[in-house]
Parts: C-alpha cells; sequence; structure tokens
C-alpha cells in the first residue's frame, strides 16, 4: 500500500469520528471539518513519520483541538470558509436533546468543553488529558467539575453534585 | 444527569457529528499539506533573500574562511555556550516575560527578542531577529527583521515541526521551534534560533553539507527565566550547510526529542 493510499485510509475512518469531537469542542460542525481538515494536512506532510505511530488518530485530534482552542485562528478561518465556500449548505437537523447539549457546550469556556470532551467522550483519565493539554492535573480535575456543573445547571438536570461521581 | 449519562449523551451528539460530516476528502487534505509546505519553504527563500541582500548591502561578509569554522566540537565534550564566529555578548531581562539576547554573528551585530504581548486571555508571545548594520561593532539601526507572533497554542501546533517534521517525546508536547533554517543552500552563516523546552540540557545539532555528514554540534540553551516558559539556543548554521537532524537531551545525555529534516 502506498504512502497515499495509506494515508487515505486513515482519512477516510478517522475524518468523521474527529469531527464528531470536535463537533463538541467548537460548537459548528461546518468548524469542525475546517479545523480537522487543516490537521489532516498537516499530517500529510509529516505522514511518512506519523504512519509508525501507535495512535496517528490522536497526533491529528490535538493538531485539530489546539487549532479550534485558537481564537484568531478561528475567526480567520470562518471568514475564509465564507469567501471559500459561500452560503454554508443545509445541514440535516438533529434532535431537540442534542441541540441542548450542543447549546449547553457552546457556552462554556473552550478550555471547560476540551477537558470534557477528552475525558468524557474519548476517554481519557485526568493525567492523559492534563498530558496532551498540557495542563496540571489539579487544573483539568478543576475545569471537569466546572464544566460538569455548568452542563447540570443549563441542562436542569439533577443535582449537579451527581455528575462528577466517577472519582475523576 | 449522572457522568455516565453524561458520557452517554456525548457519545450521541459526537456520532450525529460525525454522520452529519461531510469530508473534503483525503485529496484536498493533501493538496492543503502540500500548498503549506510550498508556503514555508517560500517563507525562507524570503529569509535567504533577505539574508543575502543584508549581506551585499554592508553586513560583514560571512563568507570569509567559512570552511575553517565548520569544524565544531565533538558531541561527546561539554556542550558548547558559543560556536566560533557566533558570540552572545549579553542576555538582557527588561521584565520578568521578556529577554533580549545581543551578539555577534562572524563579527557582525545582531539582536533576538523575545517578549509577552499585552493581550487578554492566553498570552501572546512575539519575537524577532534584527541583525544591525554598522562598523566597528557601532550599531546604526536595525538592518531587518523577522518578526512573529504566536501562542503557547499555535507555537505547539506549529512547532512541533522541524521543517515539516513532528517533534513528541511520548505525549509530554516539546516546544522545538526553529526559525531560519531551511533546506535551501545558502551561501552564508546563517543565524538559527530556537525556543526548546526547559527540560533539554542541550540542543545538539546535525550538520550536513551536501552529502558529507560533518560533526555533531552540541549547544546549552540559554536560560529563558521564571516568566518566559522556554529556553533559548542560537546556533549558527556555516555557509553551505544544512541542519539535518536536531536533538534535544536532558542534563544526563538522554534524547527527550529528535527532528529530522
Amino acid at each position: 500500500m502506498t504512502a497515499a493510499e495509506d494515508f487515505a485510509e486513515f482519512y477516510t475512518g478517522a475524518f468523521p469520528r474527529l469531527v464528531g469531537q470536535l463537533l463538541l469542542v467548537t460548537g459548528d460542525l461546518h468548524e469542525a471539518e475546517e479545523v480537522v481538515q487543516e490537521a489532516f494536512a498537516r499530517a500529510s506532510t509529516s505522514w511518512s513519520r506519523l504512519r509508525d505511530y501507535d495512535v496517528p488518530e490522536a497526533w491529528v485530534r490535538r493538531v485539530a483541538m489546539n487549532l479550534a482552542a485558537d481564537a484568531g485562528r478561528r475567526r480567520r478561518r470562518r471568514l475564509a470558509a465564507l469567501v471559500r465556500m459561500g452560503p454554508p449548505p443545509a445541514v440535516p437537523p438533529v434532535r431537540v436533546e442534542d441541540l441542548a447539549l450542543l447549546e449547553a457546550l457552546r457556552a462554556l469556556p473552550i478550555a471547560q468543553r476540551q477537558v470534557i470532551v477528552l475525558h468524557h467522550l474519548i476517554g481519557m483519565p485526568v493525567g492523559e488529558v492534563a498530558a496532551t493539554l498540557r495542563l496540571p492535573a489539579g487544573t483539568v480535575k478543576s475545569q471537569l467539575s466546572r464544566g460538569r456543573r455548568s452542563l447540570a445547571r443549563r441542562l436542569s438536570e439533577q443535582d449537579p453534585q451527581e455528575v462528577g461521581s466517577d472519582g475523576a | 444527569m449522572t457522568a455516565h449519562d453524561l458520557d452517554a449523551r456525548l457519545q450521541m451528539l459526537a456520532e450525529e457529528g460525525a454522520r452529519l460530516a461531510s469530508a473534503p476528502g483525503s485529496e484536498a487534505a493533501l493538496r492543503r499539506g502540500r500548498q503549506r509546505r510550498r508556503h514555508l519553504v517560500a517563507g525562507c527563500a524570503a529569509v535567504l533573500l533577505v539574508a543575502m541582500v543584508g549581506g551585499g548591502l554592508g553586513l560583514r561578509p560571512l563568507l570569509d574562511s567559512a570552511a575553517d569554522r565548520v569544524a565544531a566540537p565533538p558531541a561527546t565534550t561539554s556542550p558548547q555556550d558559543s560556536q566560533q564566529g557566533l558570540e552572545v555578548r549579553k542576555v538582557t531581562r527588561p521584565r520578568v516575560d521578556a529577554i533580549t539576547l545581543d551578539g555577534t554573528l562572524d563579527g557582525s551585530g545582531w539582536r533576538y527578542t523575545l517578549h509577552r504581548e499585552q493581550s487578554q486571555g492566553k498570552p501572546v508571545w512575539a519575537d524577532s531577529l534584527r541583525f544591525q548594520n554598522g562598523e566597528g561593532g557601532r550599531a546604526v539601526g536595525p538592518f531587518f527583521s523577522f518578526p512573529r507572533s504566536f501562542t503557547q497554542d499555535s507555537l505547539n501546533a506549529e512547532g512541533l515541526e522541524f521543517i515539516l517534521g513532528p517533534v513528541q517525546h511520548g505525549r509530554v508536547p516539546v516546544y522545538l521551534q526553529v526559525s531560519n533554517a531551511s533546506r535551501v543552500d545558502r551561501q552564508q552563516d546563517r543565524l538559527l534560533t530556537a525556543l526548546v523546552t526547559k527540560q533539554a540540557a542541550v540542543l545538539r545539532v546535525t550538520l550536513q553539507r551536501g552529502r558529507e555528514k560533518l560533526p555533531l554540534v552540541d549547544v546549552r540553551p540559554i536560560p529563558g527565566g521564571a516568566g518566559i516558559p522556554w529556553n533559548l539556543a542560537v546556533f549558527k548554521l556555516p555557509a553551505g550547510t544544512g541542519a539535518t537532524e536536531l536533538a534535544l537531551l536532558d542534563s544526563r545525555g538522554k534524547v527527550i526529542a529528535s527532528a529530522t529534516s
């Protein structure tokens, strides 16, 4: 299998999954697609090395997370995407409860969204989240705690204390 | 909502996002990657052009006896704080989040500055490298500069590249940013500045001239200080040579990260 075929296979398998994950961080599907595509573009230039990694997807995810966190670039990307694509294509509607969760996530600071996605969605332990985001473990724990409390409050659900009972 | 419920709902939402995602395709990513590589090469070529113009306009010629200066201390000896022909004369810390290095490259003055810019939210850093035009060491003024600004995050994303190669040590990101290095063969000595992780005691550089490998050169980073998240390494790429590999070594001599061009 050539490097290009190998990359294409990796891209096809990982792109939708990463967009799904980054959607929760960016709060915007097109923005998520854009940062993931940019991360893949960067991966392509170093693919000969990355293909030997145990989990090249983790590298792409980390770059996409960094890109998503950069507000200045985000504005420029949005502008560039608008210029390039014109009006955004219609997106099929999501379920009401998904929309509520997305809205609640979007209201959180991006650092809290990142730790929530890495811990709750990707399933990383706190230590790994801390290493990925280069934060102290204590900061990750407090961000997780605040984020979950805030999510619970916004979703008007049960006692916020209940969210976080996994000992993170 | 329990943590378990949250996991499940996030999973469903992510799956929904994955279902809705429309992939531009791997070909588009490869195209964008190639474009990005071209931009990087073009940027390096621009630096080369500026350096050559600078040399022609009054900087002391950097070519003389360059071949004699290539010989670097063997990597097994203690690291050098400065190379022959390259001198860091002064380190100034005007404030905790700023540092200025003044030095000479083959007798011509240069100044590297790094400081934190006033910004809300995440810190934004800016650095620049200037060469000074002057005679007898008298600085007339900034001759040319290579300013840039970045956040720690963007440096992390960008800084994981040494001429397009990622650097990482396990899951710990390593800041290794190289400016003024390119694959372009230059006919002048060049100054290479690097922001390196504070874990690194030595930046080891593998040089090559054409197909010939030159002796390894070890450079000891200059402490960035408490307010700066990196240390700084300054290094001279002798005329006609290219850096083919960079490695960061800890205080015990163990390689903690490396990258090849």
